[in-house]
């Protein structure tokens, strides 16, 4: 079998299983052709910091063999999985994108690894990520062009679903490091809302903030993880138990965060994307769009993002840091030093500031099944290797500033691809749910998706 | 919320330079005067930020920030 790789709808996750019941191929078949595509493009992209390929035909042997033996496929047989390096799992090395510093070499999962697994995903490897998922050059290189940022800090991840080296992938965001590698990639890219999924296993980061979340070729994709890897009935994330059917036959109430749009930091590019978005959703019936205001706390709410997120890294990372050893590039060493730095007195203004935030955009977002914005500024820019004008010491993998405030106050949000810049690389379009509605966003972001119908995959 | 009479210390809070100024100096204590200089655009990045926090944080300093029998921890 040869994975489809034009058409993404084909390629589903419930597309390939069902492909495997009706003998079309095997698992064991899937998952080599994951390892052709390693093998083909992998050096020059660099997705990857561990493969595990005997061990990933091994587990679809043996799904093969059940299977054949008339004993079922597991939910999730031919998932082909990724593991962002900040996940535990067990028997492979965990760096967390050190550059050499082995943190552990796992005896177990983390949670949300293990809930895939048992329902049948088969682990490939781990996938690059940034130094301790800071803003540092990544190794990884863009899908579409390789003198490009991936975007960060689940570089590896976003760029080896895109490269399709793998079906799925898990990311983590602290700032928008689902949403913009997926953007710049042209993957869909889905953070749930905060505390939906478990971080047991995975290196701390900002615990208020930082979420698990997955990177997918489809937003159906991204809702099978979801119902897969979520945490048992103890979460305590308020759960709205409606899914699309509520409101079948009715219209889609949609926000468009406008004054974002009309922003003049947004490239024109991404501005005339996200406007024929609107237009094609508009044009089709189903959804009625209406101009929503952002909360006037927003630029505070950026700032408030930038203390929490310094202040809390710093203390996960303050003993390893003042060794200034090479596991500590520039950027993520200088987010530690300047986090130390910062009184106790303003990270908990910023706690505060939070909440007035979160309850306002709430407050704004609650006539709305789903809110429309850009999820990036413009196209993947440019590495410092590649640029003159850039600085090692600035951040290298992109603009985190519309992604973060909806990310600071915990709300679910998915990136779908959209469009290409005239130089063919993608752009894509942020949706936001209320808190804990993730079913209602992705069945909203399915419908969205239809419409876009984005198809554009990179020749690498 | 607008405070009637200007507090020193609110003053201080919302002041950039201040912010800047204290950075610099708890920086260069704990990681040394080179260092401090060479962190010089993200503290002053920073203390923009810190100002710009506290602004917003004073100016509500008698606002529960959030609604009754909301939890004052929810994301």
């Amino acid at each position: 079998m040869t994975l489809p790789d034009c058409d993404r709808q084909a390629g589903t996750l419930a597309s390939v299983r069902r492909a495997i019941v009706a003998g079309n191929t095997s698992v064991v078949e899937v998952v080599e052709e994951h390892l052709r595509r390693i093998e083909e493009v992998e050096q020059a992209l660099r997705a990857w910091v561990h493969v595990d390929a005997a061990g990933a035909l091994k587990v679809a042997r043996a799904q093969d063999a059940r299977f054949w033996a008339g004993e079922g496929l597991p939910r999730l047989a031919g998932t082909v999985l990724g593991v962002k390096d900040l996940f535990a799992v067990a028997g492979m090395p965990l760096t967390a994108g050190s550059r050499g510093m082995s943190i552990a070499n796992p005896g177990e999962d983390a949670f949300i690894v293990g809930q895939l697994r048992d329902a049948g995903a088969i682990v490939l490897g781990m996938t690059a990520t940034t130094a301790w998922a800071g803003s540092d050059e990544p190794a990884t290189r863009n899908a579409h062009n390789r003198s490009h940022t991936p975007g960060g800090s689940s570089s590896g991840s976003a760029v080896a679903v895109a490269a399709r080296m793998c079906a799925a992938a898990l990311g983590t965001q602290t700032a928008g490091s689902i949403l913009r590698p997926a953007a710049y990639n042209g993957v869909v890219g889905f953070k749930p809302s905060f505390g939906r999924l478990s971080r047991a296993g995975v290196v701390p980061d900002s615990w208020s903030i930082a979420c698990p979340g997955f990177l997918t070729r489809t937003a159906q994709d991204a809702a099978l993880l979801l119902a897969v890897a979520e945490q048992s009935a103890t979460s305590s994330v308020p759960r709205t138990e409606m899914g699309r059917s509520r409101w079948a036959g009715t219209p889609w109430q949609v926000g468009v965060a406008e004054p974002l749009i009309a922003d003049q930091g947004l490239s024109g590019i991404v501005r005339s994307e996200v406007r024929r978005a609107l237009g094609l959703l508009e044009q089709s019936g189903s959804f009625s769009l209406k101009s929503m205001a952002i909360p006037s706390d927003w630029e505070a709410a950026l700032a408030a993002h930038w203390i929490i997120m310094h202040a809390e890294v710093a203390a996960n990372h303050q003993y390893l840091a003042r060794s200034g050893n090479e596991a500590y590039p520039p950027h993520i060493r200088a987010l530690v030093e300047l986090g130390s730095s910062i009184p106790a007195t303003a990270y908990l203004a910023a706690m505060k500031l939070k909440s007035r935030f979160s309850t306002e955009l709430s407050r704004l977002m609650h006539p709305f099944d789903a809110v429309i914005a850009p999820v990036v500024s413009g196209p993947a820019p440019l590495l410092a290797s590649y640029s003159a004008e850039h600085s090692q010491t600035k951040p290298q993998t992109g603009d985190h500033s519309l992604q973060m405030p909806w990310t600071l106050a915990g709300l679910p949000a998915i990136s779908l691809p959209m469009g290409l810049s005239a130089d063919r690389l993608p752009v894509g379009l942020q949706l936001i749910g209320n808190y804990g509605d993730d079913e209602r966003l992705l069945a909203f972001a399915q419908d969205v998706e239809r419409r876009l119908n984005y198809d554009y995959q990179p020749n690498s | 919320m607008t405070l009637s009479k200007p507090d020193p210390a609110v003053g201080v809070a919302t002041d950039s330079q201040w912010w800047r100024e204290h950075l610099q100096r708890v920086v260069a204590d704990k990681y040394g005067v080179q260092r401090a200089e060479e962190l010089g655009e993200a503290i002053d990045a920073m203390g923009d930020r810190l100002a710009r926090v506290f602004a917003v944080h004073l100016a509500f300093a008698d606002d529960p920030f959030l609604p009754q029998g909301q939890a004052d921890d929810a994301p």
